[in-house]
């Protein structure tokens, strides 16, 4: 399969972004991740479980949130599930390594994006800007 | 000779190990290593349409490994992160396993991983790997069927 | 080294690299099968590199290894990004580009698994360093590949018995 990837526009705004995972090894792979896409990061929020999670959403602006399922505390499909969908809400890419056709199907009728662990840092970086392109769309 | 639960467990292990640990997996091994004395080793439980726990431990040297390539880091700077990592990795090939295991129907939680290992019963499931210059071994315990 | 030069065309042989900064020259690897090609370049400096490496560790032959860094992945690479450097490239705006990695199919004689060894120590090296891979067509089994990178553009072309576009 031949992969290949645009370079990210460099006069998006600052994205502001969320990283919900129980592991803090997955989240500091993924911040590195973000911070060498090349797109322009604002504020960078982690949390460990999904309250935490929503505790943000609640109170920051976030543009991109990435989420994990499995956490203690509330799943990442439960926090999703109170947020609700919002036009003006984060995009959202569901990060995890459940492989079940009913998780997926789950994750896509809510709307968000999801990507498979384990991934490669390339994979993560596609589908945030595929994510992303989307918001812009539908702007 | 490898049950089809072993191949899922060589499977899924082989993907989190290469992908996300960057460490090559060589062959399955039938020989006892001792790995079973050693401490690095952390379980997954998992309940919902099945019950089980999925068991990983791992040889010194992929210990130390996973967590310096998972974040690029040397040394004495990952200490700090090891049993996260080790958690991750059994979290990740539980997670691709038991789709295979149990068919990709199959709806169910996993709790965060714990360092240790419950006692192993005789109808686990297993596989040992060559992991670079290491090893890892693999353990699924499933109980039986929940019924609805 | 380079062997060949022919109207711009620069052929990198196994276990070599060629870096140039002049338009108009357009290297190329053939046949990866295990082998890696790692083609490198940067929009700005207008740098390009191309490495045909086909082992992964320096350290698995450490007297074999010491006189020929660019047989190596762990090797080869940061030869081919700081011959880069010199030209004037930076690691930040250098784009890579990955050929290769395939498997011979057969267990017997692929035993070593080298064109998947070569792969995870490239992106583990890639990924210490801080760099992502921009484009990579790679793996899969029997699969014979030849990249070429023309330095005047930085368009990496793919080409394997079936097909053939940009990478």
């Amino acid at each position: 399969m031949i992969d290949r990837v645009e370079a990210p526009e460099a006069d998006r705004a600052p994205l502001s972004v969320l990283v919900v995972d129980d592991s803090r090894v997955m989240r500091a792979m993924i911040i590195r991740t973000l911070r060498l896409t090349g797109l322009p990061l604002g504020t960078v929020h982690e949390a460990g479980d999904g309250l935490a999670g929503l505790g943000i959403l609640e109170r920051e602006p976030v543009t991109l949130a990435l989420v994990d399922i499995n956490m203690p505390r509330l799943s990442g499909l439960d926090m999703l599930a109170r947020l609700g969908r919002s036009a003006t809400g984060p995009r959202v890419i569901v990060v995890s390594s459940d492989g079940s056709d009913a998780r997926a199907s789950q994750v896509l009728a809510m709307g968000h994006g999801f990507l498979h662990k384990p991934f490669a840092p390339e994979d993560l970086r596609d589908a945030v800007l595929r994510a992303l392109d989307t918001r812009d769309d539908d702007r | 000779m490898m049950t089809d639960n072993s191949i899922a467990l060589r499977v899924a292990a082989t993907l989190a190990f290469e992908e996300l640990g960057l460490l090559c997996v060589g062959s399955a091994v039938d020989t006892p290593s001792g790995l079973e004395t050693l401490p690095a080793v952390v379980s997954v439980a998992f309940d919902g349409a099945h019950t089980g726990c999925l068991t990983l431990r791992v040889s010194d040297d992929v210990f130390r490994a996973l967590a310096e390539n998972m974040l690029g880091l040397d040394g004495d700077d990952a200490e700090p992160w090891r049993w996260d990592a080790l958690g991750e990795m059994a979290n990740v090939i539980c997670g691709n396993a038991l789709p295979y295991i149990l068919g990709t129907h199959a709806c169910l939680t996993l709790a965060p991983p714990a360092r240790g290992a419950p006692p192993a019963s005789r109808s686990a499931s297993h596989v040992e790997l060559e992991v670079e210059a290491g090893r890892a071994r693999i353990l699924l315990e499933l109980a039986e069927l929940r019924r609805q | 080294m380079a062997a060949t030069r022919t109207t711009g065309e620069r052929i990198v042989g196994v276990g070599a690299m060629c870096v140039s900064n002049t338009p108009g020259d357009r290297l190329v690897a053939h046949a990866l099968g295990s082998c890696l090609g790692v083609a490198v370049f940067d929009p700005v400096a207008h740098v390009g590199g191309l490495l045909h490496v086909p082992l992964p560790a320096s350290t698995d032959d450490r007297d074999r290894s010491r006189g020929r860094p660019l047989e190596y992945v762990d090797t080869g690479v940061p030869a081919l990004f700081r011959d880069c450097y010199r030209l004037g490239a930076t690691k930040a705006r250098l784009r890579v580009a990955v050929a290769g990695g395939a498997s011979s199919g057969d267990a017997t004689a692929d035993g070593f698994q080298i064109g998947k060894r070569n792969l995870v120590m490239l992106r583990k090296l890639l990924w210490k360093n801080g760099v992502l891979i921009h484009a990579h067509d790679v793996g899969g089994t029997r699969v014979w590949r030849t990249i070429s990178l023309d330095v005047a553009t930085g368009r990496v072309w793919l080409k394997t018995p079936e097909r053939e576009g940009e990478l």
